[in-house]
């Protein structure tokens, strides 16, 4: 038995999208007479139930790695797209006594003075904006140090939730996310040379509806959205 | 608001509470008519899902309906379907999670018909069936009422399990308290607090009616 509608083209999405997908879906619905559902998750948290049977068509991730896994499993069809580049952020809310900018220096700082607060970070675990931040503090010496400061989060719009209360300090969010007025307006935030390489695919169960879709999310009318949303986009040469 | 989630939940609850019906009690009168060793067992096994943490539920039910799995292969393969992440795999879930919340009210009213009015129907010539249809069922019906309202509530309440396996999918397996999560990762708190008040109204009036009820049924029985 299932309530929804049988033509539904049903899409697992990574939580960066968040924002940009909804427009994008909007205009896609508009130009085919496909209905689209959209489920948000963690990546990694997709991936597992996509191995476990979940009934998605597309699968789009903010990393290639669990792309990688699901074409091991051979639980896909077609090659991967790469489709946009996400950019990973640091974000203070207005009341945070954190100083923010693109070398955590002040980060660094507020560690060794023992008055940093709450950092919230998507759980690295299943999560590719908690891997680039990992990543990224690992880089800069700070991830050993950092540890009992940081909250995790269960995926990117998690992380974001979490750096917006007065009780945390700052946050790694989606670059995606804080440039939304509703964000941007009540705190400071800092775009970090971090970025995420968005992949898409077509799994096994795909109808024709996948393919149009995948499409459509390379054309230029899609890749104007995603520029605009924070995403960078490569023309194809 | 997602009316679309409302649909689920409440078609959930619903299936999960009247199929808890002929389920929790053929088990609820089996136990109460037996006194073997083992009932202690069986009865503990029908209350864990009530003290498990619905992760550990939920674990064991994505593994068991994984189409790989034994249970899950037969259901993929006589249906052609799979049970992971489909609302039939939340129904059979519900089902075993809510049990405990249909078989206890069921059993403690059960038990509570004296033997004697039994051994009467009996003796005037009812059949087991008959005594079970004209005498037990009338009897311990506040019990199964009870049973029924809790079962639907704490069906339309579940949210670890159906985190677990169902997949946020919308119309499919996304019900209620999983809108609600997600409205609020999506920062749409406004949905997220209609759509919570509105289930905080359906449990305080499931749980008022069941309270009203067995106030009601104890006054009778007193008289």
């Amino acid at each position: 038995m299932t309530l929804a509608q049988a033509d539904t083209l049903h899409i697992a999405a990574a939580a960066n999208l968040r924002f940009v997908l909804p427009e994008l879906v909007d205009q896609f619905e508009q130009q085919t007479d496909h209905h689209v559902s959209v489920s948000y998750a963690a990546s990694g948290t997709l991936t597992t139930q996509i191995q476990h049977g979940a009934p998605f068509e597309v699968f789009l991730s903010a990393s290639p790695d669990y792309i990688q896994r699901l074409i091991a499993a051979k639980l896909t069809q077609g090659k991967a797209i790469n489709y946009a580049q996400a950019q990973l952020a640091l974000f203070a809310a207005n009341d945070s006594p954190l100083v923010i900018e693109d070398k955590l220096h002040g980060l660094k700082q507020a560690i060794e003075q023992g008055t940093l607060g709450k950092i919230a970070i998507a759980n690295p675990r299943h999560a590719p904006y908690g891997q680039a931040a990992e990543s990224m503090l690992k880089e800069f010496g700070l991830w050993n140090q950092i540890q009992p400061y940081l909250l995790m989060a269960e995926n990117a719009s998690q992380a974001m939730q979490f750096a917006l209360s007065t009780s945390v300090d700052a946050g790694f969010v989606p670059y995606a996310h804080i440039i939304q007025p509703q964000f941007s307006l009540v705190g400071r935030f800092v775009q970090l040379d971090v970025t995420l390489q968005q992949q898409a695919i077509a799994l096994h169960t795909a109808s024709v509806s996948s393919k149009q879709f995948l499409d459509f999310i390379q054309t230029a009318q899609a890749h104007e959205l995603f520029t605009k949303h924070g995403f960078l986009v490569k023309e194809a040469s | 608001m997602d009316w679309q989630a409302f649909e689920v939940s409440i078609s959930l609850a619903l299936l999960t509470c009247l199929s808890l019906f002929p389920i929790g009690l053929a088990i609820a009168y089996f136990l109460a008519k037996s006194n073997f060793v083992g009932r202690g067992f069986i009865e503990a096994i029908i209350t864990l899902p009530l003290v498990l943490p619905p992760t550990v539920l939920g674990y064991f039910l994505l593994v068991g309906m994984d189409s790989n799995s034994f249970f899950g292969g037969v259901f993929a393969s006589l249906t052609g379907q799979n049970l992971a992440f489909s609302f039939v795999g939340l129904w059979f879930a519900s089902i075993i999670y809510s049990l405990p919340f249909a078989v206890q009210p069921m059993l403690r009213s059960l038990e509570s018909i004296a033997p004697e009015i039994r051994e009467a129907a009996w003796c005037s010539g009812l059949s087991r069936w008959k005594t079970f249809f004209k005498i037990e069922l009338p009897l311990a019906w506040p019990g199964i009422i009870t049973a029924m309202v809790l079962s639907f509530s704490h069906t339309l309440g579940e949210f670890g399990v159906v985190l677990m396996i169902g997949g946020n999918i919308a119309g499919e397996t996304r019900t209620v308290s999983i809108a609600i999560y997600d409205s609020v990762l999506a920062f749409d708190h406004q949905q997220a607090q209609s759509m919570s008040f509105i289930l905080l109204a359906i449990a305080l009036v499931t749980i008022t009616i069941v309270y009203t009820f067995n106030r009601k049924q104890t006054r009778v029985v007193a008289v």
